[in-house]
């Protein structure tokens, strides 16, 4: 099971697989985003490169515009993943 | 559909080439895990090279033919995982060219994760392609 929500405080959070099955769900959310935005991890079990891929257009898409993202309670398992993608360069892993 | 005639300590089953079909493969995954009581890491680590290397075979195999196989065999001190894909032309993901990582987020570019975690979280992978298919093999030594 997989969900995506965004709140009007501009939190998006993401709960359950994000298996590659799943990215062109989480991508139709995030390509709507267009301000600097908090991504909370605290429900998200797995991510594969497929949802990295949607982090990272959607990180270099807001950048060119002086916007950024941020990724906020990732659990160990999905942490590791994003450590192992190096996306700890620039995106803020609490 | 689990094989009742495979050798002790094995689990195996074909998966329709679907991406919907990832979620059935991580409860495979799952179930053999918990029959070896495996870590939790053992779990996380084929999680990701399986889901991104069947949805190589589904994405970039469209000449592949019938389901895909996926099996996981528990020898000794190590778990071999072997995924066959019928058909299509022949992919070697050993290698394949791995992203560099060094270069800063805004510069990267989308796509090359995949092969890169399939073979970093894995210490073993090969590939070869005879009789008409694809078999990627991985091997996941158990920690002691």
């Amino acid at each position: 099971m997989f969900s995506i929500d965004t709140s009007e405080d501009g939190i998006v959070r993401l709960s359950g697989i994000l298996d590659s099955s799943q990215a062109e769900t989480a991508g139709s959310v995030f390509r709507s985003v267009t301000k600097s935005c908090v991504i909370d991890f605290r429900d998200l079990e797995y991510i594969s490169s497929a949802g990295l891929g949607i982090l990272l257009a959607t990180y270099k898409r807001l950048s060119s515009s002086g916007q950024t993202i941020k990724i906020v309670n990732a659990k160990e398992a999905v942490k590791n993943i994003l450590l192992l993608a190096r996306f700890d360069i620039l995106l803020e892993i609490e | 559909m689990v094989n009742a005639i495979l050798p002790e300590g094995e689990m195996a089953r074909r998966f329709p080439r679907d991406l919907s079909s990832v979620r059935e493969i991580f409860a495979l995954i799952d179930d053999f895990t918990s029959a070896h009581n495996l870590l939790p890491a053992f779990k996380e680590s084929v999680r990701l090279a399986v889901d991104e290397v069947f949805a190589n075979m589904v994405r970039h195999n469209p000449s592949g033919s019938g389901d895909i196989l996926v099996s996981l065999s528990h020898e000794g001190k190590r778990v071999v995982i072997r995924m066959v894909d019928k058909g299509g032309i022949p992919y070697d993901l050993t290698t394949h060219p791995l992203p560099d990582l060094s270069v800063p987020l805004e510069n990267r570019k989308v796509g090359g994760l995949g092969v890169y975690f399939s073979r970093t979280v894995m210490d073993e992978v090969h590939y070869e392609h005879t009789d008409n298919a694809g078999i990627v093999t991985f091997v996941k030594n158990l920690e002691t």
